[in-house]
Formats: C-alpha cells, sequence, structure tokens
C-alpha cells in the first residue's frame, strides 16, 4: 500500500482507500485502545471513534512530525483518554513526594510468567495503569503524558512511580506465596 | 529497568484476535461521509449531451431554412407586390441618384424586374451576365453611389418586417451598412431583397467586391422572423432545501433539516421555433437569494468547579489535544440556532417550450427542462437564540457546487405588438440530484418555486 497515495484517496473520500487504510491499521488501534479499556467490545467502540477521526483529520497528518503510525496510535489514546475521563476513572492528585521515587527499585519481572504480569498491570488502579501503560508502552515522555492529561510532568511522574511500586508489591507478594507454597 | 521495561511493552504488543473485523468496518462506514456517487457525472454528461443535441437539432432545422432563402426572398416579394413596386422604383432613383453611373447602370435588368416575379429566374441570368460589364466599368471610376430611402420608409419597414441597408459604394467595393438590430446575427438568417436580385449577401459591414452585388438599392429580411426570440425576465424565487445529515457530529443533533430561501433572479433565454407550437430554448440564469437555516445546536458550553483544589480535572477539546483548565465541569446547552447564507448562484436552463392556447393577445406556453446549476457559492453568518452574531462560526462558509434541477413551468405571455410581449413565468424547479456540501457536512437537494415577470421580444 502507497500510504501517501492511500491518504489522498481517503481525503477524496474514496471508500476502497478508506477500507485500505482500516485493514492495515485496524490491528493497531484495537490493540491500542484495549490497553486503556476494560474488554474488547469498548475496544472495538473506541476503535470505531478512532477510524472516524483519522478519516475527518487526515488533512492535519504531517509526516514531517512523526510517523502515520503515531499518529494514529496518538489520536486512538486520546479516544481512550477521553472515555476514560467520561467515566470519571481518570481523577490525578496534584501531589508529589520525592521520597516515592526513592523507594522504587527495579521490578524483579523474570520470575514471573507473562500472562500473571499482564493481569497484574490490569488490575491497577486506573489512573496509575493509564500513565504506566503511557510511559512504559507507548514509550511518551512524562512531559508529553503531562500535556495529554493536562497535569504537571511531576505529577505525572509521581503517579508512574506509585504504579510500579503497587506493581512491585505485586509481583513480590505473588512470588512469596510462590516461595512458600513450593517449600 | 530497561529489561523489564522491553519485556512489559513486549506483553502488550501481540494483536487481540479479531475475528470480526469486517463487522468492524461497516460500522465505521456507516457513520463515514457519502461517496460522491458517479451518478452526479452522469448527469454533467448527459446534459452536456442534452445541450449538444439540442444545438445539433438547432443548426439542422436553421440550415435547412437556409437552403430556402431565395424562396424566402421570393415569397416576400410575391407576398408584398409593395416591395417589388418599391424596390423597383427605388433602384430607379439610385441610378438616377449617381448621374455618373446612369450609363454603366442602364445595363442592369430593371426592365425585367418590373415584369412578374415568375420570371426571377431569368432576371438573376440577366444580372449575372450584365455584372461584369458593371464590374469592369467602375474599375476606372470612383464614385459615391448611397441608396437612396423611400419617403415612407419606416412604416414600410414595419409593415413589411424588414429593413433597409446602406450601401455604400467606393471605387471597387460596396460597403454595405446593416442597420437591422439584429445585425449581430449571422447574416445567413437574412436575405437581400431588391429590385434586382434575390440573392443572399452574407456580410454586415463588410466590404464586398463590387462583382458580388448585382443591385445598388436593398433591404434585408430576416429569413428567420418570427422564429428567434428573446427572453429577458426576472422576478422573485421562493426556494426551500432539504437537507440531510451527511456527517456523523449532524447526525448526533438533527438529521434533517428544512431550509427557506428568498431572493431574485434574472434571466436571458434564446428561443427557437421548431414547430408552429414548439419552441427549444436554452439561456442563463442568474440567481441571489438568502437561505435561512434552522437547526439544533450547541448555543453555550458553561464551565463551573466541581472539586476541591487538590485534583485537577483535564478537559479534552480536540482530536489529539488536551487543554490545561481547572477543575471544572462543563454543561453544553443545545438550543434553536439560525444559519444565514447568501447564495449566488449561475444556472445554464436548457428547455422545451409548448404553446397550450392563444386567445387574442393571450398566450399560455408550458415549459420542461433542465436546469444546470453551475456555481452556488455563499457566505453565511450564525445567529445566535438573542439574534446575535456568533462570531466564531460566521463568516466561515464558503461552499461551491453544482447540481441539477429539472424545471416545469407556464409561461403567460401579453403580446403588445408582433414583436415584443409582456411575459409573467411561473416555475418549479426541482433537484435531480443530491449533492455532498463538504463544509457543512450535507446532503442537500434543492427545489425552488420561480416567479419572474419580464419582457420577450421576437426576432
Amino acid at each position: 500500500m502507497n500510504l501517501n497515495k492511500t491518504i489522498k484517496a481517503c481525503q477524496k473520500n474514496d471508500r476502497k482507500a478508506q477500507f485500505a487504510l482500516y485493514e492495515a491499521y485496524a490491528a493497531i488501534v484495537i490493540r491500542t485502545c484495549e490497553r486503556y479499556t476494560e474488554d474488547l467490545p469498548t475496544a472495538k467502540d473506541l476503535s470505531q471513534l478512532t477510524f472516524l477521526k483519522i478519516f475527518k483529520n487526515l488533512n492535519q497528518f504531517n509526516a514531517q512530525k512523526g510517523n502515520f503510525e503515531s499518529w494514529i496510535r496518538r489520536i486512538a489514546i486520546n479516544e481512550c483518554l477521553q472515555f476514560l475521563r467520561k467515566k470519571r476513572h481518570l481523577l490525578f492528585v496534584e501531589h508529589f513526594n520525592e521520597n516515592e521515587m526513592e523507594s522504587v527499585e527495579e521490578l524483579n519481572t523474570t520470575d514471573i510468567d507473562n500472562e500473571r504480569l499482564k493481569q497484574f498491570i490490569e488490575a491497577l488502579p486506573k489512573g496509575y495503569r493509564t500513565i504506566f501503560l503511557l510511559f512504559q508502552v507507548e514509550e511518551y515522555s512524562h512531559k508529553e503524558i503531562g500535556s495529554f492529561l493536562n497535569i504537571s510532568e511531576s505529577t505525572s511522574r509521581s503517579q508512574y512511580f506509585k504504579a510500579r511500586k503497587m506493581l512491585k508489591q505485586k509481583i513480590e507478594d505473588f512470588l512469596s506465596k510462590k516461595t512458600n507454597l513450593a517449600k | 529497568m530497561n529489561s523489564d521495561k522491553n519485556k512489559i511493552k513486549g506483553l502488550f504488543d501481540e494483536a487481540p484476535i479479531l475475528t470480526d473485523q469486517q463487522a468492524l468496518w461497516e460500522r465505521i462506514e456507516a457513520e463515514l461521509p457519502k461517496e460522491k456517487k458517479k451518478r452526479v457525472a452522469i448527469w454533467w454528461w448527459g446534459s452536456i449531451g442534452v445541450v449538444l443535441l439540442l444545438s445539433m437539432g438547432v443548426w439542422w432545422v436553421t440550415n435547412t431554412n437556409a437552403g430556402t432563402k431565395n424562396e424566402a426572398s421570393d415569397i416576400v416579394k410575391s407576398q408584398n407586390p409593395l416591395v417589388e413596386n418599391l424596390a423597383v422604383a427605388e433602384s430607379k432613383e439610385a441610378i438616377d441618384f449617381n448621374e455618373n453611373k446612369k450609363n454603366e447602370l442602364v445595363e442592369t435588368p430593371i426592365v425585367k424586374h418590373e415584369k412578374s416575379v415568375t420570371e426571377k429566374k431569368e432576371t438573376t441570368s440577366t444580372s449575372l451576365t450584365s455584372k461584369k460589364s458593371i464590374a469592369e466599368k467602375t474599375k476606372t471610376e470612383t464614385p459615391i453611389l448611397t441608396t437612396k430611402t423611400i419617403a415612407d420608409r419606416p412604416v414600410f419597414e414595419k409593415e413589411n418586417k424588414v429593413k433597409f441597408i446602406e450601401i455604400e459604394k467606393t471605387d471597387k467595393n460596396l460597403k454595405i451598412e446593416n442597420t437591422h438590430p439584429l445585425a449581430f446575427l449571422p447574416l445567413k438568417k437574412q436575405v437581400i431583397v431588391s429590385s434586382q436580385l434575390g440573392k443572399n449577401i452574407l456580410t454586415n459591414g463588410d466590404v464586398l467586391p463590387i462583382r458580388k452585388l448585382e443591385s445598388t438599392s436593398a433591404f434585408i429580411q430576416p429569413v428567420s422572423s418570427e422564429k428567434w426570440s428573446v427572453e429577458v425576465a426576472g422576478g422573485i424565487d421562493f426556494a426551500s432545501r432539504k437537507l440531510n445529515a451527511g456527517d456523523v457530529t449532524f447526525k448526533t443533533l438533527k438529521s434533517q433539516f428544512e431550509t427557506q430561501e428568498n431572493g431574485f433572479s434574472g434571466e436571458l433565454i434564446l428561443k427557437y421555433q421548431v414547430l408552429p407550437k414548439l419552441k427549444i430554448g436554452a439561456g442563463i440564469q442568474y440567481q441571489r437569494a438568502v437561505e435561512r437555516l434552522d437547526w439544533e445546536g450547541i448555543v453555550s458550553v458553561n464551565t463551573s468547579p466541581v472539586l476541591s483544589d487538590s485534583a485537577t480535572y483535564f478537559t479534552y477539546q480536540s482530536t489529539n489535544h488536551y487543554q490545561e483548565g481547572e477543575l471544572t465541569q462543563t454543561e453544553t446547552t443545545y438550543g434553536k440556532i439560525r444559519h444565514y447564507n447568501t447564495i449566488n448562484s449561475i444556472h445554464i436552463p436548457v428547455l422545451v417550450n409548448y404553446e397550450l392556447l392563444r386567445t387574442g393577445r393571450f398566450s399560455v406556453d408550458l415549459g420542461a427542462g433542465i436546469h444546470i446549476n453551475l456555481s452556488n457559492k455563499a457566505r453565511g453568518k450564525f445567529l445566535l437564540p438573542d439574534n446575535s452574531i456568533d462570531k466564531s462560526n460566521s463568516d466561515n462558509i464558503f461552499k461551491s457546487s453544482g447540481i441539477h434541477q429539472a424545471m416545469f413551468g407556464i409561461s403567460t405571455q401579453y403580446h403588445l405588438n408582433r414583436q415584443w410581449a409582456i411575459l409573467m413565468n411561473t416555475q418549479y424547479i426541482s433537484a435531480l440530484s443530491t449533492n455532498y456540501q463538504s463544509t457543512i457536512s450535507m446532503d442537500q437537494r434543492w427545489n425552488q418555486w420561480r416567479l419572474n415577470l419580464g419582457i420577450g421580444l421576437k426576432l
């Protein structure tokens, strides 16, 4: 698929081109939406809104500012964040304690299987999980996350380390239980 | 820390199993703006085809008539003996007027023309034999020969529906000055009628070699007299448009809008009489109207604080942007919004007219045809419920479109005389196709009533 030609055709409301674009990026969009929502049906609803926004705003895409996939992912993330905000799942306390950062150490992810680790992350409170995913998976900086969520960079950093701390605690609890059972 | 980061990132990189990708696409497609239908292109080509066919028809009819020009002039002469006699008389006067040419012009077969019209062929042939000698003799001199008008020329012209042309002769050429009001038309449609010839002269203000002109006295008679007519009319328009939401944003508000338009239009239509009661025509119309659009929209967005200062609320503003703000909640109020557009449009109507009845000076024609609305531009403004202008939304609509409409109407005419008539046209112009207005995300069907008053002139 020639991306530039497809985008131009989509801007002219060419249905075939729009479907080609959808086919190429559907998995990425749905995967991104699923990360921030609780279930696949919601992820699909958000994916639908994401694609409508994509088609409507294709003229705003600037290849010099970033690649198309990043642009699409960002729209998907925005849709998810908007959804979470509507559901009142995202409320952040503007509070930052430097001591929290000092107490965070590296996560022990080597002794835990992937599925369990994913479950622990998904079980984090939505605010923590959102910032954790934005930083850890999407690889946005705290400054960028702050601008997404309209919070300060330090708040983003604080929420991230709290999430990390909580995750670490869960992993440690799980591993200690596992060790005790083994004994 | 990097190792756990990579592991965690890898956890979420697997795509979910998507078995109903097509179903999701169908949901998306249903919300997308309707694809431009090729039917629009078909209408364009269809319209062009109709115009071409009509043009060819007119060309064929007029050229068929052109072949009978001599006959037409003969008829004029035979039906109006005065033409013959006056022309002859004028021819004599012309000769007398230019005394220097008397001897030369004596050779023109005036006497023959004083005979009956049935001898015309003979006359013409004699004319042809004599023209050479005229041309040869005029080579050496530089006379000025001007047609002398007859005394009751205006009455004669009016009664016989003819116009004189002025002829000016120089040493080698005759300059023909056509004074007929329709001189701009190709003179294929006109016939020179004179005492000495019934032959066409295809010129207007041109200089002809003298050998091509067999007479110095002439007037013209449009062959197609009463077949061509021009109608100029203007009046008021009442229109309504049905707008269907073509965009998800509007669909969530209201699926359909009714609009009202009032305005005025002016038109110039050229018609050609194909059959005694049947005319075909084409022209141009200009229309200016103000469209009023009432719909439900966002009237105001109020923000108010909702929680304590210890928390931050963020507001989603657009596709990919979160605007900083205080801890607030928003309350959107929907209400009636009035939107005005000023529309300027140019129509090209192509129509067929049938004379339904004619009593005395009145006649009623039935008309039908298509309208091609070539351009439609508007600048709009939004009025809020308190009639204040919403400046953030005003003057930001500029749309251009092409639509096709079918016209059906009745034209009542009061004939002042054989040429002039007062017209009253009532038309209903209905949309043939729906077109999509991308700037306002609407599909529209444009139907309108038109009432025009004007004048008609038979050529």
